[in-house]
């Protein structure tokens, strides 16, 4: 970083969530000389409220195995998994399927785990302008102006990065709503059972998308996660509609105000994903197109940025023309092209109450 | 070791042509030149390659939805999982060769994804014969997050089944000839 009124960091990640994050102690893991010259920016106060159903996939894990890095906060191991489809109903089982969180914490973490290793952070500041320069990229925020060799736009679905920088992303979003309910988890069978479920019934009705229950727990409160997600739905059906028709059907009533929403773009390999002096990663990439997946894909694709940059800054060539392939033909790359491509045709089965797509065994 | 047609279709279609040198044209370029030797040796089965080469719009489509409806990387249906479904944490293996020999003691490296730091390697004799252990001696994750396994076993020259297991059941197998 060049000392002076307006410093030029080597790299300005903007958005300290699990890609922000991920980029930021892969970038260390690659060169200790960056931590210094990596700049961690979040508007946010961490930690923060983040709306998700807080699903770690064991991919997840193993990725920040390899980044050195153990999550230790509260979770709930999931033992099974409860399909509700138009065919019927098809449970799994198995050890630690995967981990339920809560992101808040989640996120806090990891954020935390990029500052041991030397990352300067700036939380509660909000990126409100950004223009590439001839030898940097200058970042205006609501307490300053940076310049960065590299920016790592890690900011999310609605991505100032994307939208200054690169381009819109094209291709269809994940929509999804999402309310906590408080539980009792002596008696929740989802909490006794460590059981996750994912109601895929409404895609008879023509909802490309699904259901959920997911136990966690919050400050010691047991609270289930209860929302729906889709990218299409019939007219006369609205999310919100379907999710307080099935809440209904448990017998679940909750506040209006208490629903929350989001939406993420769906991984598409034919988006750009790259500008010169820029990169993007998680939510600003896509999330997975087949259930809208987006921790794994955020710890990936966070990494494959930082690789990027590390080789970008060796070779002198920031261009990063390469960095799309680069996502495409990565290990997380591979499932989400192969998700990409195989979403339509597994939806079009489901709505036919084929079931023959959840067998009891083999969970992997 | 196994190859799905979507991956062969996703991999076939992936850039424009008109960037030389990008992900997938080395592919598209084989594939013009060959179409059967292009499909082979990307690991497509005989199977796989008669339905595309009849460009039968149905049946490729048939196809498709089978090995996606047995919701598994597995194109035979031999171990139907999650994978496509929810990537909690499969094993794939996408290469596996014979790095180093010193006599019948091995070293192999096995490429792929959703390895264990413990994950038990096996060596299945395809002539038939009791299953070697492998040990591993070390676990990487590449850049592109692909990871790799180095494996020793005291091997002696054969064709092998090679399998590696993950907790909670998770497997996938490929082909070592060990010559």
């Amino acid at each position: 970083m060049t000392v002076g009124a307006n410093p030029c960091w080597d790299v300005v990640i903007v958005g300290s969530g699990p890609a922000g994050s991920a980029a930021a102690i892969q970038l260390c893991e690659r060169d200790r000389s960056l931590a210094a010259r990596t700049l961690l920016l979040d508007r946010a106060q961490f930690p923060r409220h983040k709306l998700c159903g807080g699903g770690v996939v064991q991919r997840a894990d193993e990725l920040l195995g390899f980044l050195g890095v153990r999550v230790n906060v509260p979770s709930l191991p999931i033992h099974a998994v409860k399909f509700e489809h138009p065919g019927g109903t098809t449970i799994r089982r198995g050890l630690d399927l995967f981990r339920i969180v809560r992101r808040e914490e989640f996120d806090d973490a990891l954020v935390q785990a990029a500052r041991a290793r030397g990352v300067q952070t700036r939380e509660g500041e909000a990126v409100t302008a950004l223009r590439r320069e001839a030898d940097c990229v200058s970042i205006r925020t609501t307490a300053g102006q940076y310049r960065a060799r590299v920016v790592v736009g890690a900011d999310g679905a609605k991505s100032l990065v994307r939208r200054a920088l690169v381009g819109a992303a094209a291709g269809q979003r994940f929509i999804a709503l999402e309310v906590l309910t408080p539980e009792d988890p002596s008696t929740s069978v989802e909490f006794t059972e460590h059981t996750a479920v994912f109601d895929f019934r409404a895609v008879a009705d023509g909802l490309r998308g699904y259901a959920w229950d997911f136990p966690s727990f919050k400050a010691g409160a047991a609270l289930m996660n209860r929302g729906i997600g889709g990218v299409t739905w019939p007219r006369d059906r609205s999310l919100k509609h379907t999710l307080t028709g099935r809440l209904s059907e448990r017998g679940v009533s909750f506040p209006n105000d208490d629903l929350e929403g989001a939406a993420v773009p769906l991984y598409n390999p034919n988006t750009s994903q790259s500008a010169e002096r820029v990169v993007l990663a998680g939510d600003a990439v896509g999330v997975d197109p087949m259930m809208g997946e987006g921790i794994s894909v955020a710890i990936g694709t966070g990494m494959i940025a930082a690789h990027a940059v590390v080789d970008g800054f060796k070779s002198g060539d920031l261009s990063f023309a390469d960095y799309g392939r680069r996502i495409a033909s990565s290990s997380i790359g591979w499932s989400l092209r192969r998700n990409w491509m195989a979403a339509g045709l597994f939806y079009r089965r489901l709505r036919d109450g084929d079931g023959s797509s959840f067998p009891e065994s083999g969970f992997q | 070791m196994s190859t799905l047609l979507i991956h062969f279709i996703s991999d076939f279609l992936r850039d424009q042509a008109s960037a030389p040198n990008q992900f997938g044209e080395t592919l598209r370029c084989a594939v013009m030149e060959n179409e059967i030797t292009a499909t082979q040796n990307y690991g497509l089965s005989q199977v796989q390659i008669n339905i595309l080469i009849k460009r039968d719009r149905a049946k490729i489509l048939e196809r498709l939805s089978e090995e996606i409806g047995a919701f598994g990387d597995e194109v035979d249906g031999t171990a139907p999982n999650l994978a496509l479904l929810y990537p909690a944490g499969g094993v794939h293996i996408r290469k596996c060769k014979l790095l180093f020999s010193n006599g019948n003691n091995r070293t192999v490296e096995i490429r792929g994804v959703g390895f264990e730091a413990a994950s038990p390697v096996e060596f299945a004799p395809q002539g038939g014969g009791p299953v070697i252990q492998g040990a591993i001696t070390r676990r990487s994750c590449d850049a592109d997050l692909w990871q790799r396994l180095y494996v020793t076993a005291t091997l002696p020259a054969a064709s092998y089944g090679v399998t590696v297991k993950k907790a909670g059941g998770a497997q996938d197998n490929a082909v070592l000839d060990v010559p």
